[in-house]
């Protein structure tokens, strides 16, 4: 039988104080703070009860009205449970409003750190869904669910003692019959738990076939298959049905054996309460109305706290699933790396593995990993170079419990201010990779921490018009842009343009892809930074284009330090150093002359 | 319809009892406790100890038998509502992607759980309260009264909830789809984030309107619960004291106690309505958004052979910046089409096979054909979609009973055998297919449907040279017979292409210069 994965537990509150050490949500804190206003909420309300139980046995015994202190007793105690109430439901609302800007902050600073790197690895459905709904879904369990959880056991705890005060036998026979309640719902739930795991397979595939059908509805349409895969999808849904229902129908039983034990407790211990008023059984000490009446109130507690938990079971599954994405995003990026400074200037020998390591908490820490850190390169402090030995880029959303492999390895890297570097390699050898890792997108064990730009292979045009496309949150005077696009070729295009800086760029804007290349190449030129990245900026222009994009950026990037990934024909003239990269490993091919690498250009991405 | 309903109103039913069980036990409990403590004589207390156990095990029953009707009733009407929303999408294009194929998921459960999300929680708290305050006036019960205060408070906070909570699920929707635009804008861009001034958390959209309106809708959930509670509470005491003039409670019997009794535990067994009205509203939402579905129909059109050439004269995908083709297409052989990426390949690719509206002329054979999908002309996508399934049911979805050899033996040319087979699962909860194989089990699955026109988008992408020459063979030999069109930005030189479009790359000028040429 195939093992699922399934975070138990146990993994759901490790990630959660992992979570917590590293960013700091305070959340045992707020759910420590919700336990004790509840729990206080619901004594106030059990002494109320006690009011009230005396009020009505002077009723019904005394034919009087209740006493003075009674009624104010009563009054105050119900007062301050209400008012109590309303606070826990306030700070319910406000620390999960606090968590949830905490967890956002959290998300966009590893998304400041890891920018693209991070970002290209995942669809922009996918990012949404763990931003806003998984986001939402983890507090909910963590100030939710975690809360009731304790509450469930503290309050009949404390409900149990008040039985027990009034009268030792109902609350010895409680004491004795309670833990039969947890202990049938856990034969329950693992018999359910087994069932569900029986079906697995089946479930979660038949489940997820309305909306992959959905997905798929145009190519359903070209080959007239919709009539048939309705017919599947009825069929499957049937099926899926039948067997939820057996998961369902035992899964029940445990909310049952909660009703069942409540309900019956209040039922028996009313008899038992009125048997010994009428003198019909005489077990333990004598019980007056009011004793009775106040037991009988409490006597709900013991599980109304726990039924609660209940109803809101499903919050756990939704967290857990959370987890599975959200942790290792925010687990593997600790806000130690980004005090580093993103600005920094010159060589940084990069231990941002060893830190993140320690701020996480995680003791299962990667000795041989840390060693690598450790053992990394003296700066040498001239300019904007890079020296890095034993270089190494690991995986960025690994579980960071576990051993990540490294995704790249170097023996020695190393350029100095103004070298033009061509990287080449196989498409999918890692050369993104390490530009990214140079860049500090990614974790490795070195980056040039000098400020730089990137050019990818597909351009980025913002929604906004073109001003506002060059400048980003930067101020540039018109001439300033006009100039930029003069030098980039884009003069002629400006012209053509029916508002000039103004016109917006709509979904389909109207530039090929030469010229989308060239307004971002333009976009960086604004920017005066020392080192140019540049990933395959050509590679999905004809050989023409390429040319003379390529002679275009060599020209105007001549005064700085460029590392450029290219598996299209460039002159080896143009270049101070080549690296290539195989078998996930880079290679220093300088000292083997100045030929290009062969081999690698028989594939376009 | 009728008979659909029928286990719903069983739900709601068993819901009812099981409710108006709970509370009768506390009241006869408390009842039948101050009658013992003052033991008229010739109290019989067989019977209320025999109803308390009884009403015990009725509410027990009852409880697990509305949970299993009810589950059993939703289960089905999800696949109703499912089905009914996948035949009405027959032949129609969802406008929106990934996350629109989720939300109507979603939305189709919020419509089916209608039963037991709210309308039997509310009615059965409905029907108890109601119930109780009329047999509370009828018995002339001591402080009735105070039920009906708190009957009509009760109403006055449910309306006051229901109304806030329709315009929160409104604001809850617009600012999800407000936080959807402006997160997928963000995430785009980032790639340039790095030459942002501003850190990308500085400029990052936040989901806090969202999460606002959520919470929202939670903290008056909560607080219409809190409200509700003071009242019962401060008419319970109100009660207990003996503090209002009309209060009738010289009797001080054991039946007076029944009243305060109901009214303490009020917060109790009222509560579920209160998260009903939130559901309702949300079950409002959900229906207004199957409703106003946004789908564009797919014209189909019958099928139409090739028989001499297939000519295409200022053709172009409508609203897109290409330059509109004009050529003529034999009836066989293979056809390349290459450009820049972002020219318009993909697009005119679908515009030929009527996937995308278009604009200039498509002629069959001298015959002009109108806008539309053309049945049996095929389109393989540059990304295909794999279904959830087997082998086979990817092969065939439309399950024309292929033989299993024909398949195998499609799937060796294409070396694909390593996914045999063919009742494998691949895709979602299955094995994980890579593009290239992706690629070609949808290049198989189009192959098979015998097209009349064949037209591939990017099928050497991510493919060794070996597997590539395969492909190109398979599509030599398709060629015999139909017209193939393939659109690549790489052509391997082992493809012996027939005619080949070079796509003008389209631009301001490309495109203004055709503007002014037809205008």
């Amino acid at each position: 039988m195939t093992k699922e994965k399934v975070p138990n537990r146990q993994t759901l509150t490790t990630w959660r104080k992992l979570l917590d050490e590293s960013h700091k949500l305070g959340v045992r804190a707020s759910q420590l703070r919700l336990v004790v206003i509840k729990c206080l909420s619901l004594f106030s309300l059990i002494i109320g009860f006690y009011f009230f139980s005396h009020i009505a046995h002077n009723w019904v015994v005394n034919k009087a009205h209740g006493a003075n202190t009674h009624i104010i007793g009563m009054a105050l105690s119900l007062f301050c449970s209400w008012l109590l109430q309303g606070l826990y439901n306030q700070q319910s609302i406000v620390s999960k409003t606090n968590m949830l800007s905490k967890l956002e902050t959290a998300l966009t600073a590893v998304f400041s750190a890891r920018q693209h790197a991070l970002v290209r690895q995942q669809t922009t459905f996918y990012w949404q869904s763990l931003w806003q709904k998984q986001s939402h879904d983890l507090t909910d369990w963590a100030l939710e669910y975690s809360v009731q959880q304790t509450i469930a056991v503290i309050v009949p705890l404390f409900a149990l003692a008040v039985i027990f005060f009034v009268n030792p036998v109902i609350g010895a026979g409680l004491l004795v019959t309670l833990p039969v309640v947890p202990l049938f719902m856990i034969i329950v739930g693992k018999g359910a738990a087994a069932l569900h795991q029986k079906h697995f397979i089946a479930l979660s595939r038949l489940g997820s076939m309305f909306t992959d059908r959905l997905a798929a509805l145009p190519m359903l349409s070209t080959f007239q298959a919709h009539e048939r895969q309705t017919g599947l999808l009825k069929e499957a849904s049937d099926t899926l049905n039948s067997r939820t229902m057996k998961v369902v129908s035992v899964a029940f039983l445990s909310n049952s054996v909660l009703d069942f034990f409540a309900t019956l407790s209040v039922a028996l211990v009313a008899v038992f309460i009125g048997f010994t008023l009428l003198n019909e059984l005489n077990v333990g000490p004598d019980i007056t109305l009011q004793q009775g009446l106040w037991i009988l109130l409490v006597v709900p507690l013991l599980l109304s706290e726990m039924k609660k938990l209940g109803q809101i079971y499903h919050q756990k599954a939704q967290a857990e699933s959370a987890m599975e994405t959200l942790a290792p995003v925010l687990v593997s990026y600790s806000p130690s790396v980004e005090a580093k400074g993103y600005e920094d200037k010159g060589y940084t020998e990069a231990n941002t593995e060893a830190s993140t390591e320690e701020s996480t908490g995680s003791a299962q820490a990667r000795g041989s990993q840390t060693e690598v850190a450790t053992t990394s390169s003296a700066p040498v402090e001239n300019g904007n170079g890079f020296l890095a030995n034993e270089f190494a880029v690991f995986d960025e959303v690994a579980d960071p419990v576990q051993d990540s492999p490294s995704l790249l390895t170097a023996q020695t890297l190393a350029f100095n201010q103004g070298d033009c570097i061509l990287l080449s390699g196989r498409s999918g050898s890692g050369k993104t990779l390490l530009l990214e890792a140079l860049a500090g997108q990614r974790r490795a064990t070195h980056r040039c921490e000098c400020s730089s730009i990137w050019l990818t292979q597909h351009p980025v045009i913002l929604p906004g018009n073109v001003r506002e496309n060059l400048c980003l949150h930067d101020e540039y005077c018109d001439q300033q842009l006009i100039a930029i696009l003069e030098k980039v070729e884009l003069s002629d295009w400006l012209k053509q343009l029916p508002f000039g800086l103004d016109t917006v760029m709509t979904d389909y804007p109207l530039l090929s892809g030469g010229e989308a290349q060239r307004l971002s190449l333009a976009r960086a030129l604004l920017r005066d930074r020392p080192l140019w990245l540049l990933d395959e900026p050509t590679a999905h222009l004809p050989d023409d284009q390429h040319c003379r994009l390529a002679q275009l950026i060599y020209q105007l990037t001549r005064d700085k330090t460029v590392i450029w990934a290219s598996h299209k024909a460039l002159p080896a003239d143009w270049f101070t150093g080549f690296w290539h990269i195989e078998n996930k490993h880079v290679i220093d091919k300088t000292e083997l002359g100045h030929q290009r690498p062969s081999g690698e250009e028989q594939q376009l991405t | 319809m009728s008979n659909e309903s029928k286990p719903a109103y069983i739900t709601l039913l068993l819901a009812m009892l099981h409710a108006a069980a709970g509370l009768s036990i506390l009241v006869i409990s408390s009842w039948f406790i101050a009658i013992s403590a003052i033991a008229p004589v010739g109290f019989n207390y067989v019977i209320p100890a025999v109803v308390i156990r009884g009403l015990a095990l009725l509410r027990i029953a009852s409880g697990y038998a509305s949970m299993w009707v009810g589950h059993k009733d939703l289960l089905a009407r999800i696949a109703t509502v499912r089905m009914d929303v996948f035949s009405q999408l027959q032949n129609c294009q969802l406008e929106d992607k990934a996350s629109s194929t989720e939300a109507l998921a979603q939305h189709t459960e919020v419509l089916a759980s209608k039963w037991i999300a709210w309308v039997s929680p509310l009615s059965s708290v409905l029907f108890i309260f109601t119930v109780m305050c009329i047999a509370a006036l009828w018995t002339n019960l001591p402080g009735a009264v105070y039920l009906v205060a708190l009957y009509s408070a009760w109403i006055i906070l449910l309306t006051f909830q229901w109304l806030s909570a329709l315009a929160t699920a409104r604001e809850n929707t617009y600012a999800t789809k407000e936080f959807r635009r402006a997160s997928s804008h963000f995430l785009a861009a980032s790639p340039i984030w790095h030459l942002n001034r501003k850190k990308a958390a500085e400029h990052a959209p936040s989901a806090m309107p969202v999460w606002r309106q959520q919470l929202n809708q939670k903290k008056k959930t909560l607080h219409t619960m809190w409200m509700f509670q003071g009242v019962a509470f401060a008419l319970a005491l109100l009660l207990m004291a003996g503090l209002l003039p009309f209060s009738e409670i010289a009797v001080f019997a054991p039946i007076a106690l029944i009243v305060p009794m109901v009214l303490l535990a009020a917060p109790d067994w009222a509560s579920a309505s209160f998260n009903a009205v939130a559901n309702a509203a949300q079950h409002q939402q959900s229906n207004n958004a199957l409703n106003c579905l946004s789908t564009s129909p797919i014209q189909q059109l019958a099928e139409k052979p090739v028989c001499t050439s297939l000519q295409l004269n200022h053709f172009a995908a409508k609203n897109r910046t290409t330059v509109p083709v004009t050529v003529s297409l034999p009836s066989t052989g293979v056809v390349t089409i290459s450009g820049v990426s972002g020219c318009g390949k993909s697009s005119l690719l679908q515009a030929i096979a009527g996937l995308l509206p278009a604009e200039g002329e498509r002629s069959v054979d001298d015959h002009a054909i109108s806008e539309g999908m053309v049945k049996r002309w095929l389109y393989v996508e540059q990304d295909p979609i794999i279904l959830s399934g087997s082998v086979k049911m990817n092969l065939d979805p439309a399950g024309s009973d292929i033989a299993q050899d024909t398949m195998c033996e499609l799937l060796e040319e294409l070396s694909l055998d390593s996914i045999l087979p063919l009742t494998n699962w691949v895709g979602k909860s299955g094995r994980q297919l890579s593009g290239g194989e992706r690629k070609r089990l949808a290049l198989g699955r189009a192959v098979l449907a015998n097209p009349l026109v064949l037209m591939v988008d990017e099928p050497f992408e991510g493919l060794d040279i070996k597997t590539q020459e395969r492909v190109c063979k398979l599509l030599e030999k398709e060629a015999q017979s139909k017209l193939v069109i393939v659109a690549s930005h790489v052509l391997p030189t082992s493809l012996s292409i027939d005619k080949h479009i070079m796509l003008e790359e389209a631009s301001i000028k490309s495109v203004n210069q055709h503007k002014r040429q037809f205008a």
